[in-house]
Order: structure tokens, then sequence, then C-alpha cells
């Protein structure tokens, strides 16, 4: 098995190196991840933990992807790059979940605090 | 050319090796992958974001692609990551989705609550002043009742005044006629006074007598008269004087007759004569002393009347008279 995996792992890298060098320059895909990293940023998301979580995520996944693309390592750099875009779109969507709970939650507290008015308004019984 | 040829070949070796254990063991990424899957399917993604929660299951089933083709590939692990993202998406986008939703419903029951109380403040304020307006018709007509009592109170009271009024108007009337009565009495109580004195006077110096005739002062014509005349002697004006005083005393209705009496000696015609003269000449003398002449009248009546016996000389001398009757 042992002998299997290894032979598997050889060939990928083969395959990688391979075909590395022939995949086409993912230019485009690098300023869709940046675009939707500042999305995430303008949402809030550094406020949010689990969105600056992914959005940290993102931004050091674009970093990788450019060295790579430097080093013409096209192919890995658009694996890369996939990932960091859905990692930024899971930041941007976290964040703006967030703001609509709370939202929510400001619309609810809302109601209450209309609710108890009209009880203190109320006149005593009679 | 003979290193490609070799690699392919290789390539295919490995390709069979891997068909036949390529169902084996999942990278931990496709693991974490799926477990997102099946939590993202779990929950109202599907029915709040379809259309990303199918998105997130061609991932990974691009992902488990990946993994027959190539378990644990680098491939295989980067798919599933990246499937694992869509799935936390989905997931992600589906709780915005029921977020805004609430907020919608929280800001339509906002508006209700609002409204449900503006109407009950209105319907509240509506019947304070329904209340109000009762409580003011109340107090107008209590008002109103009262004014109209104060009018009945005023108007009894003014009733009331001008009976007092006429009360006080009566009394003082009465009053006035008691003390016009007192005067009244006080005058006659004076005047009965006086015409009792001078009653006694005259009943020193005469007969009186009261008859059915009235009062009859009765003097003595021997006293009176100087005898066979009708002349006065000088003492009978003293007692003339007397009865003219009392006569004034008595009221002036009261009719006063000097009537004159002889004896039965001599004519009838000559007595007559006499007696009306001597009747005349007393007249005549009460009327200078102040009688008033028309209350006075004399008339001589000779010999009628007897008083006494004429047959004896005293019996004859009180025939021989003059009397004063006063009706």
């Amino acid at each position: 098995m042992r002998l299997v995996t290894g032979i598997v792992a050889a060939l990928a890298a083969c395959l990688a190196v391979a075909c590395g060098a022939a995949a086409p320059v993912p230019q485009a895909q690098v300023t869709e991840t940046q675009a939707a990293i500042r999305a995430a940023e303008e949402v809030g998301a550094p406020g949010v933990p689990k969105a600056a979580l992914h959005l940290k995520m993102a931004k050091d996944q674009l970093q990788t992807a450019q060295a790579l693309m430097a080093q013409e390592d096209n192919e890995q750099a658009k694996m890369t790059l996939d990932r960091a875009r859905v990692d930024a779109e899971l930041a941007l969507a976290l964040a703006r979940e967030a703001a609509f709970r709370i939202k929510a939650q400001e619309a609810l507290d809302k109601i209450k605090k209309l609710q108890e008015e009209a009880g203190n308004s109320k006149p005593a019984a009679q | 050319m003979a290193n490609r040829t070799h690699s392919i070949g290789i390539l295919g070796i490995a390709a069979a090796l891997l068909v036949g254990c390529g169902a084996s063991t999942p990278t931990k990424e496709l693991q974490d992958a799926r477990a997102a899957y099946q939590e993202a399917a779990r929950g109202n993604a599907a029915e709040l974001v379809p259309d990303k929660l199918l998105s997130a299951k061609q991932s990974l089933d691009k992902a488990e692609a990946a993994h027959n083709e190539d378990s644990g590939s680098v491939q295989e692990k980067s798919l599933s990551y990246v499937a694992q993202r869509m799935a936390e998406l989905a997931v992600a986008l589906a709780g915005q989705a029921q977020a805004q939703k609430d907020v919608v419903d929280a800001e339509k029951k906002f508006d209700e609550t609002q409204e449900s109380m503006r109407k009950q403040a209105q319907d509240e304020a509506a019947r304070t002043a329904m209340a109000l307006k009762a409580n003011q018709d109340k107090l107008d007509k209590v008002r109103k009742d009262l004014a109209d009592e104060n009018n009945k109170v005023g108007e009894q009271a003014k009733k009331l005044a001008a009976q007092e009024a006429d009360l006080n108007a009566k009394k003082a009337e009465l009053e006035a006629r008691q003390k016009e009565l007192e005067a009244e009495k006080a005058a006659r109580a004076l005047a009965e006074q006086k015409l009792a004195a001078a009653l006694k006077s005259l009943e020193d110096i005469a007969k009186v007598a009261r008859t059915q005739r009235g009062l009859v002062i009765t003097l003595s014509g021997e006293v009176l008269f100087v005898t066979g005349k009708a002349a006065l002697l000088p003492l009978a004006k003293d007692k003339l004087a007397t009865v003219a005083k009392y006569l004034q005393q008595e009221p002036y209705d009261k009719k006063i007759v000097v009537e004159g009496y002889t004896d039965s000696v001599g004519k009838d015609d000559a007595n007559m004569k006499l007696s009306q003269a001597r009747a005349d000449t007393v007249r005549e003398y009460l009327v200078m002393q102040g009688v008033k002449p028309d209350r006075i009248s004399a008339e001589g009546k000779g010999k009628a009347n007897p008083i006494a016996d004429n047959k004896t000389a005293e019996g004859r001398a009180n025939n021989r008279r003059v009397e004063i009757v006063i009706k």
C-alpha cells in the first residue's frame, strides 16, 4: 500500500509539474478574488469572528496564489484562487447574515419596547 | 517522446492501481465537505436558497469525482475544501434570507401593534370624551335645576316679603285703629266722667230720673219762676246754668224737650199759655248758656201728666214744674 501511495504521489507531482506550466495565467480570477475580498471587508467581515477568519484565509490564499503565479505554477495558482474566492464569498455571506440577524433582533426589540409602552400607559383598572 | 510514452504507460498502471483502491479512505477534507453538505441539506437552505444548495451539491459531486479518479489527490482536497465552503455558504445565505424575512415580519408586526395601540388610544379618547360630555350634561342639568330652585325660592321669598309687608301694614292699621279706639274710649271715658260729674252736680239741684221717655230732669216751678209768671228767679239762673252744663255733656244727637206743667187750678188755656211761656223761657235761658238751639225744643203741657195729687197743696206745688227730657 505504501508503495502505491508513493507511486501515486510521485505521479501526482509529475502531473503537476508536467501540466502546470501549460495552464493560462488566471489574472481574471485574481481580480475577481480581490473584488470579493474588498466586498467582504466593506460589509464588515472583520468585525464578525467567523467571517474574519474566512477573510484572513482568503487573503492568505490570494497571496499564495500570486506567489505561485510568479513561479509560473498556474495550475496550482488556479486551485488556490478557487479556494481564496470561495473563502471571500463565505466571509461576505457570514458578515451579511450577521448584519441582518442584528437588524431582525433590533426590529423585535422595537416591538417589545412598543408593547411595554402600551402596558405602561394603560390607565389604572377601573 | 519516449519520456511521454513512458509517463503515459506508468499512468496507465497507476490508474489501474487507483481504480483497484479508488473507493478507499476519503481525505479529511472530503469527509468535512460531505458533513458540511449534510448539515446544509438538513436546514432551511433547501426552502430558502435551493439554488445555492444545488451549487453546493455540484461542488461536492466534483470533489467526489476527483476522489474517485485520484483518491487523496491535491484536486480532491482542494475541491473538497471548496465544496465545504459552498455548503457553509448555502447555510449562511439561508440564514441571511431568514433574517431578512424576520425583519419584514417584525416591521409588519410593529406597524400592526402601533395601529392597534393608536386605535385603542382613539377609542379610549372617544370614551373619555363621551364620559366627559355625559358629566358635562349632568352638570348643566344640575346647574339648571339649581337655577330653577333658586328662582322658585326667590319667588317664594318675594311672596313672603309681600305677605310680610301686607301683614305689617295691617298690623300698623290695626295699631292705629286700636289707638283711635283707645283715644275714643279715653275721650268717651272722659266724657262719661264729665257727664257723671255733671250729673252729680245736677242731682244736687234737681230731681233726675231715668224713665221710658229718657232722662227726665224735674225742676220745681216755685224755685224757678215768679209766682203765676214766666219770669225766672235769680236762684233759677244758677240752677239752669248747672242744667245747661249737664246738657252740653250729653251727646249732641240726643233731643231735648223742655216741658212746662201747671197744676189743675184755673182755666186750661191760661195754664197752657203759662206752661208754654215758662217752657220757652227755660229754653231760651238754656240756649243762652250754650245749649245748641236746634236740639232743644219747648212744649207747654198745661195740667197734663200730673205727678202728684192736685187735691193737696203739696201735690199741686209738685205738679207746677218744668221737666227737661233728654231722649
